[in-house]
């Protein structure tokens, strides 16, 4: 099966059909065995004690924020140079995913910076950006919501999301730039990641389970909104028949009743 | 494992993996509601006689629905 066979919303319907069922069973195993993991096996950090647990959510949660971004821009771009049928459907169920991971990395991280640092938010330039990306999402959710023609919402998406990814890169290279309250990265980086194992492990873990509930949750919204466009087709073409339909009722009827 | 031991800053673990299941239970139910909703309109729709252009299954189109509803009234 070709990209251009999954472009057919109704060969794509049947795919993740056969898909959900297993992305469920893998997402809700990787839970399980990830939460064990980050809870039963990894040590608390000599440094930071328990509250180490709290990176379990915080990171998976913000790669998937920035993730979803990254598949909104690519769904942008599908749709603004191919106009592949479901980009812009992708692109539209990505945005509430997205925001509710940037939410909960603004807030686990919130959460975690209170005992470490001494403070729940500081504008420094990563949490700042951050906060700017929970905005933009909120911002495209609303302009999805506000322009009534999905094609024309999704052109003027595609574009915002486009100039947004900027942000993306900020978020990313912010830690580097500016000197921040935030960590460098620890990670990805040059030499390796700064974690060790027993700790990188069921982070890696969560980061997993992570990965396919955002999966799974983006093919039930696409699914949902293939549905919601197919409801709207045929309300519309119900609607632009009826006139036509009475019109012809109404000169039918007339000589009837000239008679 | 028991919350004691995550000692003084139990509450802030707690809090963080509290608001993850909240988030991601709240995602699941709009999810799972929101499909609910859209099969229940798409159902109206086709027991209405209103059919995709596109749909193969036995049934009067759009169009055939609306004549035949409009010559329905026209004969009363």
């Amino acid at each position: 099966m070709t990209l251009y066979d999954l472009a057919n919303p109704t060969r794509f319907l049947k795919l993740v059909k056969v898909l959900l069922p297993w992305l469920i069973v893998a997402t809700v195993a990787a839970l399980a065995v990830g939460l064990y993991f980050a809870f039963f096996v990894a040590p608390e950090d000599y440094q930071q004690g328990q509250t180490v647990r709290i990176m379990f959510v915080h990171v998976p949660a913000a790669q998937l924020a920035l993730m979803c971004y990254a598949m909104m821009a690519l769904s942008s771009i599908g749709s603004l140079v191919w106009k592949h049928p479901l980009a812009d459907v992708s692109a539209k169920a990505s945005a509430p995913i997205g925001a509710a991971f940037t939410f909960l990395a603004l807030f686990s991280g919130a959460i975690w910076g209170k005992p470490m640092w001494g403070t729940f938010w500081v504008w420094d330039a990563r949490l700042t950006s951050f906060l700017v990306l929970f905005i933009m999402y909120l911002g495209i959710i609303a302009l999805w919501k506000a322009i009534e023609d999905p094609i024309k919402a999704a052109k003027v998406n595609a574009i915002i999301t486009l100039v947004g990814v900027i942000n993306v890169v900020i978020i990313k290279f912010s830690v580097e730039w500016w000197n921040t309250l935030h960590q460098p990265p620890s990670i990805i980086r040059s030499g390796g990641p700064a974690i060790h194992s027993s700790i990188l492990i069921p982070l890696g873990l969560m980061a997993l389970a992570f990965v396919l509930l955002f999966v799974t949750l983006h093919l039930m919204s696409m699914r949902n909104e293939i549905m919601r466009r197919r409801i709207r087709a045929m309300r519309m073409r119900a609607a632009s028949v009826a006139p036509a339909a009475s019109s012809n009722t109404v000169t039918k009827a007339a000589p009837a009743g000239a008679r | 494992m028991d919350f004691s031991e995550f000692g003084r800053h139990a509450e802030y673990v707690i809090a963080a993996y509290a608001m993850a299941a909240l988030v991601i239970g709240i995602l699941i139910v709009w999810v799972r509601m929101d499909k609910t909703q859209l099969e229940k309109e798409m159902q109206a729709l086709e027991a209405s006689g209103i059919r995709r252009r596109s749909s193969r299954r036995p049934g009067p189109s759009v169009s055939q629905v609306v004549s035949s509803s409009a010559d329905d009234k026209s004969e009363s």
